[in-house]
């Protein structure tokens, strides 16, 4: 199957995961519109993406800001046309103990990485319904399987977020969209910086096997539908 | 090609799934061992598929025919990379009608199976510090489906027997790797559900594809659960 001349909305595209499947799908010939809150880092991507041959359009978005994120999908509509391709990955961590964390924290962990989903979906499925074709990809994390010492925020954040994508999938899929959930473990993206947890480099996931693993369920034929991928580094010696 | 100069073993490579993941490997150069309990049929499927495609008669309850298999593919190419733990099967039947010996032929071939397998081939992977187990568990692992409850029972074991295995070898570099398909059209159904549902079903090429992808991955990267289902929903 091929992806060429298909619109995606890509968030938290500047980096990671999200630049990574930015650059696959232009270079399949997909017009992506992607976003982020950086515009400097916006800015590198259109750089890195310079040769390839789907066209770039980018957008500074709160995911979290419902005017915000209506109008850059609102753009993305105007500009290259309908969207068939959403990959809502934009997230946040606070990493700390219940007792040492501020309900701030939490707030802003679960406005990105919950609220900031859900409105991302909610500004670009109804199209998709409508027209029958369409592909959903949730960015979640091991974090969303598992609990762990200092995640009650991010963790939590993360195991809504399969909530929303199983709860799509069963309202979607009869009108032909497809819903996947992508699990990662750790992998080298920014994320990490500025976090007291920083993994060796070597042995985590790079940011382009998640987004190959992603592109792959993708170019699948339609009728299969890839509703969730568990991946993480194998860890060898 | 992706899988030069491998050895992949199938079990019940005879038909449906199995069949079409050892032809994905076959046309990738890797050197294909399909096994099955009917010799004739099994030779048959080899003959049709492109590539490398080895019949390997074995039944994967037995623990002797089971190492037996293992030694002979050992023996003709010096390794195993790639073992696809496939087969698989069923009965629907409501709880209450259940026998005693469907779930011990259903216990036998869905987890004894995978489990004699994956003994006799892991040693080996660790040693080296490579190889790929994959289990063809099912939807029926991860989700409730009446009449079928010794089959998942068999399947949700596999799962915790793969993910415990999984715990144990991650460290050595071999990868496990479970994918849970819904309904695809495979002989696995009976032929009257087949004609009435197959058109909304997966092809067994589609998980053949997932299978391959996860076996592709660069050796840092473990792929270990894919669930997929057919779009068209329920059957």
């Amino acid at each position: 199957m091929s992806l060429q001349g298909k619109n995606a909305i890509i968030t938290g595209a500047s980096s990671g995961i999200g630049k990574a499947l930015t650059l696959a799908l232009l270079g399949q010939g997909v017009n992506v519109a992607a976003c982020a809150r950086s515009q400097y880092r916006l800015d590198e991507l259109r750089e890195a993406s310079g040769a390839l041959p789907g066209t770039l359009l980018i957008g500074s978005v709160d995911v979290a800001d419902e005017g915000e994120m209506h109008a850059f999908a609102e753009k993305a509509n105007m500009v290259l046309g309908p969207v068939s391709i959403v990959v809502a990955n934009a997230g946040f961590g606070v990493f700390k103990p219940l007792v040492e964390m501020k309900a701030e924290e939490f707030d802003q962990v679960m406005a990105t990485n919950v609220r900031g989903v859900w409105l991302t979906l909610r500004e670009t499925v109804p199209g998709m319904v409508e027209r029958r074709e369409g592909d959903v990809v949730i960015v979640s994390s091991l974090a969303g399987k598992n609990g762990f010492a200092g995640g009650t925020a991010y963790s939590g954040s993360k195991f809504a977020v399969r909530g929303i994508a199983q709860s799509l999938m069963h309202e979607v899929r009869e009108h032909d969209v497809r819903v996947l959930a992508v699990f990662p473990g750790s992998t080298d993206t920014r994320f990490f910086d500025g976090t007291p947890m920083s993994p060796k480099r070597e042995r985590i996931l790079r940011a382009e096997d998640v987004s190959d693993a992603i592109l792959h369920a993708l170019l699948a034929p339609r009728r299969a539908l890839s509703s969730e991928i568990d991946i993480r580094p194998a860890n060898p010696r | 090609m992706q899988f030069d100069g491998q050895t992949v073993w199938v079990t019940g490579g005879r038909s449906g799934i199995g069949r079409a993941v050892a032809a994905a490997f076959a046309r990738e150069g890797a050197t294909v061992y399909i096994s099955g309990r009917e010799a004739e049929t099994l030779r048959q499927t080899a003959g049709e598929l492109d590539g490398t495609v080895r019949a390997l008669p074995c039944d994967v309850t037995d623990v002797g025919a089971v190492e037996a298999a293992c030694s002979s593919i050992l023996g003709e190419t010096g390794q195993i990379d790639v073992l696809v733990n496939n087969a698989g099967t069923t009965v629907f039947n409501a709880f209450t009608e259940s026998s005693p010996e469907d779930f011990d032929r259903l216990m036998a071939t869905n987890l004894r199976g995978p489990f004699l397998t994956s003994r006799a081939v892991v040693g080996g992977m660790t040693e080296r510090g490579s190889g790929c187990i994959v289990m063809i568990n099912s939807m029926a692992a991860l989700q409730v489906f009446p009449n079928s409850s010794v089959y998942a029972a068999s399947k949700g074991g596999l799962k915790m027997l793969t993910d415990c295995l999984r715990g144990e070898v991650r460290a050595s570099g071999v990868r496990v790797v479970s994918i849970f398909p819904g309904a695809t059209d495979t002989p696995i159904w009976p032929d009257k559900v087949r004609e009435k549902h197959g058109h909304k079903m997966m092809a067994s090429d589609d998980v053949a594809a997932a299978v391959l992808h996860a076996c592709a991955a660069s050796p840092q990267v473990m792929v270990e659960n894919i669930v997929m289902q057919p779009i068209g929903g329920g059957i």
